[in-house]
C-alpha cells in the first residue's frame, strides 16, 4: 500500500479534474466552483497551519509529559479533551504538535521532489536525444525499486530523523514529477510557439522556464497536494518500521500505529489523528483542484 | 544576373536512420531526396506539393529548425548552417502554420514581443519594445490595445496577423511561411494574403511560401518549384508552370486545384462571395472576423 502511496498515479489527479469540470455546468458555476474550493481549501489547510504555528500556545498539556497512572483516560477526564494515550499524554496536545511536525515534513517533502522532478522531466522531455535517453534511464531505475524498500535503505543509511525523512522521500519521490513533466514538456515542445521561441533566438533555459514551465505546472502541482496527503501516510509505514519521526515528538503516523492494540476500546486514539489527516487531505485536495481550475488560463 | 539571396544544393534530410537495439540498420525515411532551388532577393518564391511532399521539411531546414543530412544552403553567399548566429537567424524569419497553437497560451502579445525584442537587443528598454510592437501591429492591422492580451483572446485571423508581425520584429531579409492560411476560414485567408503580399512588397522582402494551394500561388509569388515524394520536379516562373506544366503531377494538381478568383475580387467587399468549392453549400456565408474577444469558455465544454 505505501509503495503505491509512495508513486500515485498520475492518472489520478487528471481525472479527478475532469470529474470536477463536468460535474459543475455553465461558466459561471465553474468559476465560483473554482474559487470556492481554492478559497475553501486555503481556509481548511490555513486553519492546519496557524494550529501548527500555534501549537505552543493553544495545547492544555505538555506533548511528551507521560502519566502512567492516567493512561489511557476516556475524553473529557481530568482536562483531557481526547482522552490520554497508553502512556497518558494528553491526545490533543500531541494531536496539535503532530500538525507541526507532519506538516513541515510533508511540505518538504514535496517542494524539494517538486522542484528536482520538474526540472529534470522538463530538461528530458524538451531536449530529446541523448539526455533524455540518460534522464529516463535514471527515472526507470528508480521507478523500478520499491519506493519503500529504498526509503527503509536510505533512512537505515542516514538515520532516523525528520531531515532523513525529507532527504529519503525527495529521492525516491522526485520520479513522480520527472516523469508528469517530461510527458508533458515533449507535447509543449513540439508546438509551434515552443518553434517561434526558437526561431527567435531565444535563449533555452528562457524557453524552458518562460514558455514551457507556464504550460505544464498545473499537473504536478495537483499532484503535489495528493502527494502531500500519501507523505504522511508513508511516514507512518516508516513509523511503524521504527524509522518514522523519532519518539517521543509526536506525528500522527506513530499515533495511528501506536493505538492500533486499543482499538477496541479506545478507538478515538486512532481515529483523532486519522480524521486530521483526513481534514488536512481535504484541505490540500480542495487547493489542488482549485489552483486548477485557476491556473487553466487557456 | 547578380547572387541569389538563398541557394538550397542538394538538400537531403532522412528520419529515423541509426540502429535498434539489436544494432540492426534502420531503414531510414528521406524526407528530402537532395532538392536545390535558389530564392533571389525581393522574390516570392513557392515550393507547392501534395502533404507529405516533404515541403514542410524544405522550410524548415531553411529557418533552422531541422537538420539536413546532407546538403547546403548559403545565404547571400555565405554557407547556412544549422547553429546560426544571431544574425544569420534573424535574417531568416517564419510565419507559422497554425495560429492557435503557435502563440505563447500564457503569454501577453505584448510580453512576448517585448522578449523578443528585447533578447535580439533590437530595442533596449522596455518602453522602446513597446513602441516598436505598437508599430509592428500597426502594420498588420491590429490595435494597440492586442499588446494586453494573450492569444485566446483572438480570433484564428487575428492571430495569424499577430504571427506575421512577429516574424516582422526582427527585421528579416526572408520570411518563410509554412502554409500560413490554411489553418484560417475561407473568408479570411483572402485578407491575410493580401496583408502578407502588401507587407512582402512594401518591405522588400524575400519570401518562401510553401502550399498546395495553387490559386494561391499564382496570386502571390514569381517562381513556383513543385515537389513529389521529396524532390522538386519542374520548377520556373508561376505563370510558366501553371498554365504550361511539362509534368504529369503538375498537371493533376492544378486540375484538382480550386479556381479562385483573382485576389482583388476578393478583398473587395462589394463584390459578390467567392464561389467557393462546389461541394459546398450553396449561400453559405462564413461570418466575418469577430472584432471582440471571443467567449473563451466556449471553447471549452
Amino acid at each position: 500500500m505505501s509503495d503505491g502511496a509512495l508513486n500515485p498515479s498520475a492518472e489520478l489527479p487528471r481525472a479527478r479534474r475532469a470529474a470536477v469540470g463536468r460535474s459543475l455546468g455553465g461558466a459561471v458555476r465553474k468559476r465560483i466552483g473554482a474559487n470556492a474550493s481554492l478559497t475553501l481549501g486555503c481556509v481548511i489547510f490555513g486553519t492546519m497551519l496557524l494550529i501548527a504555528a500555534l501549537a505552543s500556545v493553544i495545547a492544555p498539556f505538555n506533548p511528551d509529559t507521560q502519566d502512567i497512572p492516567h493512561a489511557l483516560t476516556a475524553p473529557g477526564v481530568e482536562g483531557h479533551l481526547l482522552g490520554t494515550d497508553q502512556l497518558g499524554r494528553d491526545v490533543l496536545s500531541r494531536l496539535l504538535y503532530g500538525a507541526r511536525i507532519d506538516i513541515f515534513i510533508a511540505c518538504g517533502s514535496v517542494l524539494f521532489p517538486f522542484a528536482i522532478g520538474l526540472i529534470v522531466g522538463m530538461l528530458a522531455g524538451y531536449r530529446g536525444g541523448w539526455v533524455d535517453s540518460v534522464l529516463v534511464g535514471i527515472i526507470d531505475i528508480v521507478f523500478a525499486f520499491p519506493a519503500l524498500v529504498l526509503l527503509v535503505a536510505l533512512v537505515f543509511v542516514l538515520g532516523p530523523g525528520i531531515g532523513t525523512i525529507v532527504i529519503a522521500i525527495t529521492l525516491t519521490d522526485w520520479v513522480s514529477y520527472a516523469q508528469l513533466s517530461r510527458t508533458s514538456s515533449r507535447r509543449e515542445g513540439t508546438q509551434e510557439y515552443i518553434l517561434a521561441a526558437r526561431t527567435g533566438g531565444i535563449p533555452t533555459r528562457r524557453i524552458l522556464f518562460r514558455h514551457v514551465l507556464p504550460n505544464i505546472i498545473v499537473q504536478p502541482i495537483v499532484l503535489a497536494t495528493s502527494d502531500a496527503l500519501l507523505i504522511i501516510i508513508a511516514i507512518t509505514t516508516l513509523g511503524f518500521l521504527g524509522l518514522g519521526v523519532p519518539p517521543p515528538a509526536p506525528d500522527w503516523g506513530t499515533m495511528i500505529s501506536e493505538a492500533q492494540p486499543y482499538l477496541n476500546v479506545q478507538w478515538w486514539l486512532a481515529v483523532a489523528p486519522g480524521v486530521a489527516i483526513i481534514i488536512t487531505g481535504l484541505g490540500l485536495s480542495l487547493i489542488g483542484d482549485g489552483l486548477a481550475a485557476k491556473l487553466d488560463v487557456r | 544576373m547578380s547572387e541569389p539571396l538563398l541557394q538550397a544544393k542538394d538538400l537531403c534530410v532522412h528520419f529515423g536512420g541509426g540502429r535498434t537495439m539489436t544494432g540492426r540498420r534502420k531503414q531510414p525515411f528521406a524526407a528530402l531526396k537532395g532538392i536545390d532551388f535558389e530564392i533571389n532577393a525581393g522574390e516570392a518564391f513557392a515550393i507547392v506539393g501534395e502533404s507529405g511532399a516533404g515541403k514542410s521539411t524544405a522550410a524548415r531546414c531553411v529557418i533552422g529548425l531541422q537538420r539536413p543530412t546532407r546538403g547546403e544552403l548559403l545565404f547571400a553567399g555565405e554557407p547556412l548552417p544549422f547553429r546560426r548566429d544571431r544574425v544569420q537567424r534573424q535574417a531568416i524569419q517564419m510565419v507559422f502554420q497554425d495560429p492557435y497553437s503557435s502563440l505563447s497560451p500564457r503569454m501577453t502579445i505584448g510580453t512576448a514581443l517585448d522578449e523578443l525584442l528585447r533578447v535580439n537587443k533590437i530595442c533596449d528598454s522596455r518602453a522602446a519594445a513597446r513602441k516598436r510592437s505598437v508599430e509592428l501591429l500597426e502594420m498588420v492591422g491590429m490595435p494597440e490595445s492586442a499588446l494586453d492580451r494573450r492569444p485566446r483572446a483572438f480570433s484564428g485571423g487575428q492571430r495569424q496577423r499577430i504571427g506575421i508581425a512577429r516574424a516582422l520584429a526582427l527585421e528579416p531579409t526572408l520570411l518563410v511561411a509554412d502554409e500560413p492560411v490554411s489553418a484560417l476560414d475561407v473568408s479570411i485567408q483572402a485578407s491575410v494574403l493580401a496583408l502578407l503580399k502588401g507587407l512582402q512588397r512594401e518591405l522588400g522582402l524575400s519570401m518562401l511560401f510553401i502550399s498546395h494551394d495553387l490559386a494561391v500561388v499564382r496570386q502571390l509569388c514569381d517562381r513556383v518549384a513543385v515537389m513529389w515524394d521529396g524532390e522538386i520536379i519542374e520548377t520556373g516562373p508561376v505563370e510558366e508552370v501553371l498554365s504550361n506544366p511539362r509534368q504529369e503531377f503538375t498537371k493533376n494538381l492544378l486540375a484538382a486545384s480550386t479556381d479562385l478568383p483573382p485576389l482583388e475580387m476578393v478583398v473587395d467587399p462589394a463584390a459578390p462571395a467567392a464561389p467557393a468549392e462546389p461541394t459546398a453549400p450553396a449561400g453559405r456565408a462564413d461570418p466575418p472576423e469577430p472584432t471582440a474577444p471571443a467567449d473563451p469558455t466556449a471553447e471549452r465544454s
